[in-house]
């Protein structure tokens, strides 16, 4: 019990650098409402006051997250109207949503952590009360275990998305030329040797560097290795075939994985914040 | 003691919401749908992009020469180019993707031939959602199923 407690104790006193989240909490709004504005328009299609009211928090919330005012229960507020939103829709509709889902889960992580406490209007202030108070300014520090449902979430996608397309048809191309047929082809090709092997090896690739990313990701060199391939993929899927908004919330998602700290580091870094060397 | 409650949350909705996400793909792949969770969705994403576009080949067969079939020239398109979508890029059925389906082509080429017609033979397979099908095996000429198939 004693040891349980004390693993508790530590789970509930971690911290990290709040920055990544912060750099989420700012990408992820603008993808969402790139992506999905449309039907939540009041002068469009806002058909009801459920529906007026779940645009009203789809619009301000994300807002509020945009710019860093109450950030977290802009976030949490967001991901409740959201999830709310999916099940109305797999249950009344019967629609199938994954890329929906995918946003879903950015928002719950994001809930979940003080993203609110670097690059936002609220470090801003609080920065500016500490110096007026002729205190330091307070570090950008907090929760951030809620990457963690970010990062679960990809890596199961990358996962069961790898499986799923670990069968004979997709190995060998022929969705990939599928996909050529229906974009750049027309019905009288597909057929060429050099065409069938590009196809497969551009199968077994994308399969094989998804099954890497669902593990490799959580990995130091992993990350080190991956994420060029990763987002040659997901530029590739945004370029070649319609892709969507899902490619940069995937981009955006890659954040999540890295150690908060380190990230921090890393940005100290680039504004040139270097530290001495050690001795 | 507070620290402790909180991880203890943190423990619990980490796990909790992981279980879900894992949970999900696993209901979804492999359960049927009248077994599913109710909140189970589709996580599968570009999965029906292009699906029923097909491969195709016309040839006209005399019982001695086999001649591959120009579908553009008899037309009267100059080229591939200068056609309409639903004839470069043919799918097995009409939709969003096609103005006109396999078989409502094959049909006009069979009015153009004219009495050629019965000559005219097709091979195509069209794509599924995972793998593709071969639809006609182009060993029987083809318009004359086609007129039969109208007429049942």
């Amino acid at each position: 019990v004693n040891r349980l407690a004390r693993w508790l104790e530590r789970i509930g006193a971690a911290e990290g650098s709040t920055r990544s989240a912060a750099l989420l909490r700012i990408g992820t709004p603008l993808v969402l409402w790139h992506r999905h504005y449309g039907p939540h328009l009041f002068f469009q299609s806002v058909d009801g006051p459920v529906h007026a009211l779940f645009s009203i928090v789809f619009f301000v919330g994300p807002a509020l997250m945009l710019v860093g005012l109450a950030s977290r229960w802009a976030a949490a507020a967001t991901a409740l109207a959201l999830v709310s939103w999916n099940v109305r829709s797999i249950a009344l509709l019967h629609e199938p949503r994954p890329i929906e889902w995918f946003v879903t889960y950015l928002f719950v992580g994001l809930a979940f952590t003080d993203c609110g406490r670097s690059f936002s209007l609220d470090r801003a202030l609080a920065v500016r009360r500490a110096l007026r108070e002729g205190r330091p300014p307070p570090p950008e520090r907090g929760a951030v275990w809620g990457l963690l449902i970010i990062c679960v979430h990809l890596s199961a996608l990358y996962l069961f998305v790898a499986i799923d397309k670990s069968d004979l048809a997709w190995l060998r191309g022929d969705r990939m030329l599928r996909y050529y047929l229906h974009f750049y082809g027309t019905s009288d090709g597909g057929n060429g040797f050099a065409l069938r092997t590009a196809m497969a090896a551009m199968a077994i690739g994308v399969t094989t560097l998804e099954y890497a990313l669902a593990v490799g990701l959580w990995l130091r060199v992993g990350r080190r290795y991956l994420l060029a391939p990763a987002l040659v993929m997901n530029l590739g899927f945004f370029f070649l075939i319609p892709g969507g908004s899902i490619v940069w919330h995937t981009c955006l998602a890659y954040l999540a994985y890295f150690p908060p700290d380190e990230f921090h580091e890393f940005v100290e870094r680039q504004v040139g914040h270097v530290r001495a060397p050690p001795g | 003691m507070r620290l402790v409650l909180v991880g203890a949350f943190r423990a619990i909705v980490l796990a909790a919401v992981s279980a879900f996400i894992v949970w999900n793909p696993i209901d979804w792949r492999w359960r049927s749908p009248a077994h599913r969770n109710p909140f189970a969705y589709d996580w599968r994403m570009f999965h029906s992009y292009g699906a029923g576009v097909c491969r195709v080949r016309y040839t006209l067969e005399d019982g001695r020469r086999t001649e591959p079939l120009d579908r553009y020239a008899l037309l009267g398109y100059a080229s591939p180019d200068a056609s309409p979508p639903w004839l470069r890029r043919i799918y097995l059925h009409r939709g969003k993707d096609a103005a006109r389906s396999l078989d409502d082509v094959t049909r006009m080429i069979c009015r153009r031939l004219g009495e050629r017609a019965g000559a005219l033979r097709l091979t195509a397979d069209c794509s599924g959602e995972d793998a593709w099908v071969a639809i006609y095996g182009g060993r029987s000429p083809i318009c004359p199923y086609l007129d039969e198939r109208r007429g049942r």
